[in-house]
């Protein structure tokens, strides 16, 4: 995956709108495959319209690990940018990140963080969520 | 490219012009920016120049409120008020003009009759038969009203079993749509008023999404309760009506408590007004009801109603037709609907939404409002079209160009 910085520029260097979906679509596709064993209610976040799922595993240095999965494209490239940008952070580095901020500056659209049913707030309140 | 040939060649339409039709409505004639196509009537219908007229022109020079002050423009506004109330009764077929109530919208409309009329008359083990198409609206009101009294809400998968065999003597009531805000079904209103009547059951229907397609006759289908929202029939948002038979508005207790729905009011207690007043307690949505009553003036002056339907039929078998040469496609909605409901093989339906979205194409996708249809579709949500004679080919040619490129983008 890419480093947080990468990201900035990858979007950075997009021209059009279908430039910044395409590259958000192929993030998605970068995600590991998230096992179907695993997509149970526990692990659904609450209040998508799309259905996502998200579990989370503490490393011996304190970092968190997340991994998920949606069913829908543009959502799981959401997906796959958020956990750019917290995997291999602490419990506490992630409750400071102002995580849809992040993603606004990304400028893939201006829509997309104030769609509300696409649940990115949700996504980030449930990650936020973890201890 | 040719622009409404297809459309145009199909059916002559002595009385209809679609581009005049479309010519009443400021949404799609605005010059500055970018214009949306809009493909998103079934949740609210776009507004003609003279609802939004009626409502500014109440706003801008005869403010006053109804049926309590004396002065000129209140005694104006509230004959007004009383002339809408006869034209909607009249628009429905409803005999007497005191059978409309004001409310805020459908929803309200069946909450009313869920607490006004079910809760007062329902046992324990009585039931209400709702059918499997219905929109959350027609479905939560009676869950709710089942729990408070111990009734039970039967489920009528309609077009798989007949009404009559679920039909018992505890049957109380049955709801119903006129059109499905899914799949664009009409259920077979005469037949369903015989069947209940047969068992002295309640008949209600939902007009919500059928009553701007096709007009409703309560009188010749004896309805006992007919209800819409105004908005989805050209009409200001925020105004429902709730049309019930007399016997039954009377003898119903009274909704919500508060000025000018009683006769007397003590510390002891108080005498309800008649109906439809004592349903319409505190200050009604009066530019909202101005509004409507200019939207029938409107339509009426029109008389447009069965070519115009026509049109949008011809247009639907398009969009069908054209989406059909997209993609593997699966169609939920009935044949000639002008709500088209589907998916695409292997594309999630609100990855969709955001694509049409960003090339300014509104239409609404997911499970809209009707879960327990879409479980029974087998889906967790769709793709919805909806047509109004306000649309034209145009509109569709920019849908599928806009759909190709979402497509692409998602393979």
């Amino acid at each position: 995956m890419l480093s947080p910085q990468k990201l900035i520029e990858l979007f950075a260097q997009q021209s059009s709108w279908q430039d910044r979906y395409r590259q958000l679509i192929l993030l998605s596709k970068q995600l590991p495959d998230f096992p179907e064993d695993r997509k149970i209610a526990t692990n659904q976040v609450i209040g998508c319209e799309n259905r996502v799922w998200l579990t989370s595993y503490k490393q011996p240095d304190n970092t968190v690990l997340f991994q998920g999965d949606s069913e829908g494209r543009i959502v799981k490239g959401l997906l796959a940018v958020l956990l750019i940008l917290v995997n291999g952070k602490t419990v506490d580095e992630i409750r400071q990140m102002d995580l849809l901020a992040q993603i606004t500056n990304l400028h893939i659209s201006e829509g997309l963080s104030e769609t509300r049913l696409l649940g990115l707030a949700k996504l980030i309140e449930r990650i936020k969520s973890i201890e | 490219m040719t622009t409404n040939n297809v459309i145009h060649q199909a059916v002559n339409y002595p009385h209809f012009n679609p581009e005049q039709f479309r010519s009443y409505f400021p949404a799609l004639t605005a010059t500055d920016g970018e214009q949306t196509v809009y493909l998103d009537s079934a949740a609210t219908a776009l507004k003609p120049n003279a609802m939004i007229e009626a409502t500014t022109h109440y706003y801008s020079h005869h403010t006053a409120t109804v049926a309590r002050s004396l002065h000129k423009d209140a005694l104006q506004i509230t004959a007004n008020i009383d002339h809408a109330r006869q034209q909607t009764a009249d628009f429905i077929g409803a005999i007497d003009s005191g059978e409309i109530i004001w409310t805020r919208g459908a929803t309200e409309s069946i909450n009313l009759i869920a607490q006004s009329y079910a809760r007062q008359i329902l046992q324990p083990h009585d039931e209400i038969i709702v059918s499997d198409l219905e929109h959350h609206s027609n479905l939560l009101p009676w869950l709710i009203v089942a729990e408070q009294t111990g009734a039970k809400v039967v489920k009528w998968s309609i077009g798989e079993i007949d009404l009559s065999s679920l039909m018992t003597p505890r049957t109380k009531i049955v709801a119903v749509t006129q059109m499905s805000n899914v799949t664009g079904y009409c259920p077979d209103l005469a037949k369903i008023s015989q069947i209940v009547h047969q068992y002295q059951a309640v008949l209600l229907v939902d007009g919500a999404q059928g009553v701007v397609h096709k007009p409703i006759d309560v009188n010749a289908l004896s309805i006992d309760f007919y209800l819409f929202s105004t908005h989805k029939l050209y009409g200001p948002t925020g105004l429902g009506v709730l049309y019930g038979k007399k016997s039954l508005l009377t003898a119903m207790s009274v909704w919500h408590g508060g000025g000018k729905m009683l006769k007397r009011a003590t510390f002891s207690g108080f005498e309800a007004e008649d109906p439809p007043y004592k349903f319409e307690a505190g200050t009604p949505n009066i530019a909202g009801i101005l509004g409507f009553a200019a939207t029938l003036n409107w339509l009426n002056s029109l008389s447009i109603w069965e070519q115009a339907e026509a049109y949008t039929e011809k247009l639907a078998d398009y969009t069908r037709s054209q989406l059909a040469k997209l993609a593997d496609i699966t169609f939920y909605s009935v044949d000639k609907s002008p709500i088209i409901a589907f998916n695409i093989a292997d594309i999630h339906h609100n990855d969709i939404a955001v694509l049409l979205s960003e090339q300014n194409i509104a239409l609404r996708t997911g499970e809209l409002c009707a879960q327990p249809l879409m479980h029974k579709l087998g889906c967790h949500g769709v793709i919805r079209i909806s047509l109004m004679p306000y649309n034209n080919q145009q509109d569709i040619d920019c849908l599928i160009a806009a759909m190709q490129e979402a497509i692409l983008l998602l393979k």
